[in-house]
């Protein structure tokens, strides 16, 4: 049976008011050789929502064209305004690597780290929303973030705050709340790419997602995988979600070309061996040289795919990019395999357009991969290290340093630290160093000097079981100094179940968080320091059931003996002696047998 | 060998004796009464009291606390209001009548006001004269609740009003709601979803290539605001649609069976059509039903894709949606007139997805909207049964499994459930009958809550041998010790 309902006329109101913008996709890769025949990959996609209506509550609509379905609802329940993801895996060198690609603003610390800027009408609903959202991102995305509660999460003030523009355009109707939360013991491996590439409405199928490939993403040298979705409003009526999607990973290129040629690692024959002829060399001698400048490399070799065709559902052309130095490197894109080739490489950071269903493959070559064009240095570099070695207290130490010469950085060093470290902030020292010079000087937070390099500092100390300690520093570092700050905290202990699996290696401190800051407050870089990995005092699990067995068992054995003594009657060492004499075992068996012939000889008589 | 005095062992004195039996008596009393019962209250699980009999009267008298009779309104004027005492007296015959043939499962009834109605939700029967004296007639409202009756000249002069009046409401408009009330029809045809007051529909466009789509939203929402209109008043509804690339199906297309150079979707191949893990339907954030309806668009090199034995080249999934399989689309668009036809169908699965009763002549009025009312009306009392059987179940499990603990938030729960249902029956039986509905849904999730709470059941991985062996090493030795001591004191 069909309902007709052809032949009403309804003039609808809405249709007319709000004019549906649709969405877009546009997508981007850039290659970049570094040093040392490194080279990082950046995968870039942006995807832009149809228009949203939160504060509409008569609309039942809503559409999803090319931003994700499986993430719309998600937001839109939860009333998150702006989300933040991050998937890092390994240690970024930034001697060899120079400073992060895009300011760091899109690489993550190791493990996972999510934040989110929710609307409610007070702090209770908000994180409410909140563990919501985790558990729901939790199972769109195959990560634990549903073991994120209150005890991890701080709500920044300094740090990573919001970047939509919907807040100076939209009058809220309730309060804006950050939340903050990271997993530092997560594994990031396939199972978090392939909810990924889910996102993307060319689903890993063609265009530049079609290169993606779990073993090879994650067999990088360091990688970090991010989702970011804003919130932007061309006017009151015209808001939209801003989805970024980015992979940037490092790999090393003589590493993988080795691992294709073998799998499993095996000792470099003697005869392709490059030893340094100036020293001694012989069958038994051999001083290695570094490794050969001369590349080949396309990506196949890099990522076990090709470009699969264009992307169909991009409102723009997808670009491939290099940024190599045109002398040395030769950049070739080959179409359908054959080298219909269109070599590239003449103008510095050349781009190729995808269009057409043919497959294409990019291949970098050169004899010189020393020569990269030159690298950005970080404004500052930091690195972070537990101190002590007891069971029962420990220190923290970070160390700053400016490179610069000439200017001073301004930062802001966020952290935060789980319950059981006792945080005692007055303990904190700050040290400044002189690079050239060496000399130093200790200020302790107690002195009142300590405000010209720390200005301000928000703190909120742990509460147990309940919340983390949460610190952040607005720092100053003058030109061509470091600065090391130390402070001491105690270890608590844990209840038993309290203890995560495999609790003898240890607990995983998250990252912490710089951000350097110029003289507008505006955010110019970006970085985390690597998690630490703190050793608590931690037990022998099988030791309750140990302790109720061992109790028991003296509980038996006293009450066996105390029972035994009030119970049992007392005499002397002769009668008892007498006594079994009396009742030795052949007496005992002897009376018996008489009494069962005496039995018998009864019975005869009867 | 002589024998000192000393040496020989002198008989117990009786005063010792009995002494040494008092303390055995003391130590096993102390053991028995008060050791015990200690250790079973310090290792046993807490289990809180279930009402079981409230449950029990609740289950068995439910159904006769109910008594609900649905109001018609009828204006007329003064001189001829007798007709409607008259028609009364006739419905309430008939319905006894009807109820002595085959007994209704709950008491129920039809009356007749006199007045315009008092809200949309009523319905309201206008009498008209027709000029043609053999003009008799009948005129349901398909958008609204409102039955025109058209008399002749003939049924007047007969004095048959009553009579055509309370045919028209009993055969036509309720036979259905009376017949399964009677248990002649069952109601559950198994497509419809396990009803909740809140309900999500997905309308999805599904490409199995990645060739760039466009589809009219706003005319569909137009289309939905009209169909969906019916709901509104019982169901909290929410529309989503997506657009998805690169949709394959779950087939392989070298099974498919090529038939006139169409592909062919058979129906074994049909349970496996939707790939649900790939298409992005399934729903993190909310535990209500939904139902998706899906335009499947295939690649190039499946098409054209036929499925087999359809007129409409569509087919339903039983609790779950509809999908429709289009082969001709025109410049990548989807246009208006492309998805009218496509809404009507999904329309017409919406309602069987829902469980509304599909339009048969002399059984269901053709107007969809009495047609929902009457399934809402039935639903409630379904509503109810289901609360009940859980709360059923709940007592039948702890029953089971004496191991497993009740915590308190499960009675609260329990208790909660209860005054749902009976908020809901007395809703019922004063025709409110939006409001009942929503008790009864409520019914369903408090008692839902306290039959699925995850504390009840994580307590089950503790089961009493565990006890038993980590408290053997105390047990053990005392048990011991006393029984000896106990065969010891027998003996003497």
């Amino acid at each position: 049976m069909l309902q007709n309902w052809g032949f009403w006329l309804i003039v609808s109101q809405f249709s007319q008011v709000l004019c549906n913008q649709k969405g877009s996709f546009k997508e981007r890769l850039d290659f970049t050789p570094l040093p040392k025949n490194n080279l990082l990959a950046s995968f870039n996609f942006e995807i832009e929502s149809d228009t949203v209506n939160w504060y509409d509550t008569s609309s039942t609509y809503s559409h999803y064209t090319v931003f994700p379905k499986s993430l719309g609802p998600i937001l839109e329940d939860t009333k998150t305004r702006e989300l933040h993801l991050r998937f890092s895996q390994g240690w970024w060198d930034s001697e060899l690597w120079g400073s992060l690609p895009q300011n760091g603003s899109q690489s993550g610390g190791t493990g996972v780290e999510v934040w989110a800027v929710i609307e409610a009408n007070n702090k209770t609903e908000a994180e409410g929303e909140w563990i919501h959202l985790v558990n729901s991102l939790s199972g769109l995305f195959c990560a634990s973030l549903n073991f994120i509660d209150n005890v991890i999460t701080t709500n920044p003030v300094h740090s990573l705050q919001p970047t939509s523009n919907f807040i100076n355009k939209l009058p809220t109707e309730g309060e804006l709340f950050l939340f903050r939360s990271a997993l530092p013991r997560e594994p990031i491996c396939t199972e978090n790419l392939t909810p990924f590439l889910d996102l993307l409405p060319s689903k890993g199928k063609n265009g530049l997602s079609s290169l993606l490939n779990g073993h090879k993403v994650y067999d990088s040298q360091w990688n970090s995988m991010s989702i970011d979705v804003e919130t932007n409003c061309d006017d009151e009526l015209n808001c939209h979600y801003d989805l970024k999607q980015n992979i940037h990973m490092i790999v090393n290129t003589k590493r993988v070309l080795s691992k294709l040629k073998n799998p499993l690692p095996v000792p470099t024959p003697g005869n392709e061996l490059r030893c340094d002829r100036t020293k001694k060399h012989d069958a038994y001698y051999c001083f290695p040289l570094v490794d050969s400048t001369d590349i080949k490399i396309d990506m196949r070799d890099i990522f076990g795919n090709i470009i699969n065709g264009e992307n169909t559902v991009t409102t723009e052309k997808s670009k491939v990019c290099a940024h190599t130095a045109p002398e040395v490197w030769k950049v070739l894109a080959k179409v359908n395999d054959y080298e219909s080739v269109f070599a590239y490489s003449e103008v510095q950071d050349p781009c190729y357009e995808i269009s057409g269903t043919d497959t294409l493959n990019i291949e970098l070559k050169t004899d010189r991969s020393d020569i990269t064009l030159p690298l950005k240095e970080p404004p500052i570099t930091v690195s972070r290290s537990l101190t002590g070695y007891s069971q029962d207290s420990g220190g923290l130490r970070i160390d700053f340093r400016n490179p610069s010469e000439t200017e001073e950085v301004n930062f802001i060093y966020y952290q935060s630290t789980p319950w059981y470290m006792k945080t005692y902030l007055h303990t904190l020292k700050m040290t400044l160093t002189n690079n050239t010079s060496g000399e130093s000087v200790v200020i302790p937070i107690t002195d009142r000097s300590i405000v010209s390099y720390l200005p301000e500092f928000y703190y909120e100390p742990m509460v147990d079981r309940i919340r983390p300690s949460h610190l952040e520093l607005e720092l100053v570092l003058p030109p061509n100094f470091s600065m090391r700050l130390a402070y001491k905290f105690d270890k608590l202990m844990l209840k038993y179940a309290e203890y995560p699996p495999d609790a003898n290696h240890g607990f995983e401190i998250e990252p912490a968080i710089v951000t350097v800051v110029d003289k507008f407050n505006k955010v110019t870089y970006e970085a985390r320091t690597t998690p630490a990995l703190l050793t608590l005092p931690t037990p022998d699990f099988s030791m309750p059931y140990n302790v109720i067995i061992l109790t028991s068992t003296v509980m038996a054995l006293a009450f066996g003996g105390i029972f035994n003594l009030i119970v049992k009657r007392v005499v002397t060492e002769e009668q008892a002696e007498y006594y079994y004499q009396q009742n030795t075992p052949k007496l005992k068996l002897r009376r018996l047998i008489a009494r069962i012939s005496a039995k018998f000889q009864k019975k005869k008589a009867d | 060998m002589s024998e000192s005095k000393s040496e020989i062992l002198p008989p117990e004195p009786e005063k010792e004796r009995s002494l040494r039996t008092l303390i055995f008596i003391s130590v096993f009393s102390v053991i028995a009464l008060i050791g015990v019962p200690l250790w079973f209250l310090t290792t046993s699980l807490y289990r809180a009291e279930l009402p079981v009999e409230e449950i029990n009267t609740l289950s068995s008298t439910f159904k006769s606390q109910i008594h609900y009779d649905i109001p018609f309104y009828i204006e007329l004027p003064k001189p001829m209001r007798y007709l409607i005492s008259e028609t009364q007296e006739l419905l309430d015959s008939k319905l006894a009548k009807l109820s002595s043939e085959h007994p209704f499962d709950v008491d129920y009834h039809v009356s007749l006001i006199s007045g315009p109605k008092k809200s949309d939700l009523d319905y309201q029967i206008e009498l008209v004269n027709s000029e043609d004296p053999n003009g008799e007639g009948l005129f349901i409202s398909p958008y609204e609740r409102r039955i025109v009756i058209r008399n002749s000249e003939n049924v007047v002069v007969n004095k048959l009003v009553p009579d055509f009046i309370s045919r028209v409401i009993l055969d036509e408009v309720l036979k259905y709601e009376i017949s399964v009330h009677q248990g002649l029809i069952a109601t559950n045809s198994g497509f419809e979803i396990p009803f909740k007051d809140k309900l999500k529909l997905t309308f999805n466009l599904f490409k199995g290539d990645g060739l760039p789509i466009d589809w009219d939203t706003s005319s569909l929402e137009r289309y939905l605001d009209r169909a969906l209109e019916n709901f509104r008043t019982y169901l909290d509804l929410r529309v989503e649609t997506q657009v998805i690339y690169f949709a394959s199906m779950n087939i392989n297309k070298d099974t498919l069976i090529v038939e006139d150079n169409q592909y062919l979707l058979t129906e074994r191949n049909l349970s496996s059509f939707i790939n649900y893990s790939d298409w992005g339907l399934e729903d993190s954030t909310t535990t209500d039903p939904t139902l998706n309806f899906i335009i499947y668009i295939p690649s190039e090199d499946t098409r054209p894709l036929k499925v087999q034995n359809s007129e409409h080249n569509s087919f339903l999934i039983a609790q779950y949606g509809g999908v429709i399989i289009l082969n001709d689309i025109v410049d990548n668009q989807l246009s208006d007139t492309d998805l009218m036809p496509i809404l009507d169908i999904f329309a017409s699965q919406l309602y069987k997805l829902i469980g509304v009763p599909e339009h048969i002549d002399s059984l269901t009025p053709k107007s969809p909207q009495i047609r929902v009312d009457i399934m809402m009306r039935l639903k409630i009392i379904k509503n109810l049964q289901l609360a009940v059987d859980n709360l059923e179940s709940l007592i039948t499990l702890s029953k089971r499994l004496s191991t497993i603990n009740i915590p308190d938030f499960t009675i609260e729960h329990v208790n909660s459930a209860i005054e749902s249902i009976n908020q809901s029956i007395e809703k019922l039986n004063s025709r409110e009958f939006v409001d009942s509905l929503k008790l009864s849904n409520e019914a369903i999730k408090e008692s839902d809550r306290a039959f699925f709470s995850e504390n009840m059941v994580q307590q089950v991985y503790f089961p009493d041998e565990h006890k038993m062996a980590v408290y053997l090493p105390l047990i053990g030795p005392i048990i011991m010790i006393t029984f000896l001591m106990f065969l010891r004191v027998m003996k003497k």
